[in-house]
């Protein structure tokens, strides 16, 4: 069966807003394949038990439907999310069109700042591929996850990448960029004088090593 | 009359060798070991603190900014130097061997300690990742017990990881004030893959 024209990545916002939101509740879905399942959220981590042939296909193909519920659900064997997707990810298969049209997405995303994923992968494929994430994130201006893939022809390179990309985004990892004004607080007038002095700092120490 | 140079803190801690001395070296303009220090015009101020093992390095940013770079002695009984160099810090970051049990059990009391004590910007950098019996980033997160603190896999032997440490606390720093996204909406709006 051919992907649909206009593939939906709706599912992986609403998965990492489960995540990032600390949500209690499941996230149902139907693939584009036929797979049905759903996946348990208590306070934003994983339930053990969840069957991973069905979060894989969350992850590797496009879905008809995606629906979040809310209810309550027993802290009973739960997992961070990085822990559990890790990896599924390493095995993760996409076809060229559905990594084509990840790229285009991610691609699409403003200026971000992402953390370290908290924990090690067997594949150093991949695991050196998410330190320079991290890495560039920190030290170019406005890194955008575009940069990520620039010039990236190879296939099995880019969907490293987008291994990482995704990985990252779903679990809360990748933020916008700051680009907004904060919420004034008593001690804005402090914080404006030594965000300065950071940055400053910040701009300093990535020229070690370059001249 | 020169104008007076503003000096910023940050402070490498954690638990013994787990490389503080050689993430200051690379991080430093100028710098001194505990074990012997060199006192300069700049360095003399700090001469008395020689004896407790104290590193010292300075970062010239520009005319009118330095950076002082302290990292405390690597055993918990030196706690309270910690409190004390930590007023007016930047933040922390914490190195830990991640291949010795002695370092991760010492840490964690460490990390505790000093968590317990401040709420300033910290980060955790897992060294020795190369020896036999690392711990995997997650163990480790488990059994320092560091809740939602970052840990970052590093190499302070080498100056990109070492740097990467001290980018990563700047931008924890630029996050405590309010570089992030106001609100979840705002969030939504920005990050939305539709």
């Amino acid at each position: 069966m051919s992907e649909p024209q206009n593939i939906s990545f709706k599912h992986y916002t609403l998965f990492r807003k489960a995540v990032m939101n600390k949500r209690t509740g499941t996230l149902a879905f139907i693939t584009h394949l036929g797979f049905a399942g759903r996946i348990p959220f208590v306070e934003g981590r994983l339930v053990n038990w969840t069957d991973r042939r069905l979060l894989t296909h969350f992850f590797d193909q496009p879905l008809q439907q995606v629906h979040w519920d809310e209810s309550s659900l027993e802290e009973e064997g739960v997992v961070d999310a990085p822990l559990m997707l890790a990896p599924l990810f390493e095995s993760l298969q996409w076809s060229e069109a559905y990594a084509e049209a990840l790229r285009d997405m991610f691609s699409k995303l403003p200026p971000v700042q992402v953390e370290s994923i908290p924990l090690e992968f067997e594949d150093y494929h991949i695991e050196i591929c998410a330190s320079l994430l991290h890495r560039q994130s920190l030290t170019k201006e406005d890194f955008r996850p575009a940069d990520f893939f620039s010039g990236v022809n190879n296939p099995e390179t880019l969907h490293v990448r987008l291994k990482v990309v995704l990985l990252t985004y779903v679990c809360g990892l990748m933020k916008p960029r700051a680009a907004h004004v904060s919420k004034p607080t008593r001690s804005a007038n402090h914080a404006a004088a030594s965000s300065g002095i950071v940055s400053r700092i910040f701009q300093r120490i990535k020229r070690i090593g370059t001249s | 009359m020169a104008s007076r140079k503003e000096i910023a803190k940050i402070l490498i801690t954690g638990p013994f060798n787990a490389g503080k001395t050689t993430l200051i070296r690379h991080i430093s303009d100028e710098q001194a070991s505990g074990k012997d220090v060199q006192a300069t015009d700049i360095l003399s101020q700090f001469k008395g603190m020689t004896t407790v093992g104290l590193d010292f390095g300075i970062l010239h940013v520009d005319e009118t900014l330095d950076v002082h770079l302290f990292g405390t002695p690597g055993q918990s009984r030196f706690n309270f130097m910690w409190k004390i160099l930590s007023r007016g810090a930047l933040g922390t970051i914490f190195l830990i061997d991640s291949s010795s049990q002695r370092a991760i059990d010492e840490g964690k009391s460490m990390f505790q300690y000093y968590r317990q004590r401040s709420e300033d910007p910290i980060i955790i950098g897992a060294t020795k990742r190369d020896l036999e019996g690392a711990r995997p980033i997650d163990v480790l997160i488990r059994e320092l017990d560091v809740g939602d603190t970052t840990v970052i896999p590093c190499d302070p032997r080498k100056v990109e990881d070492s740097k990467t440490l001290v980018l990563s606390l700047l931008q924890a720093i630029i996050d405590r004030q309010g570089g992030g996204v106001d609100d979840e909406d705002d969030y939504d709006a920005l990050m939305d893959l539709e």
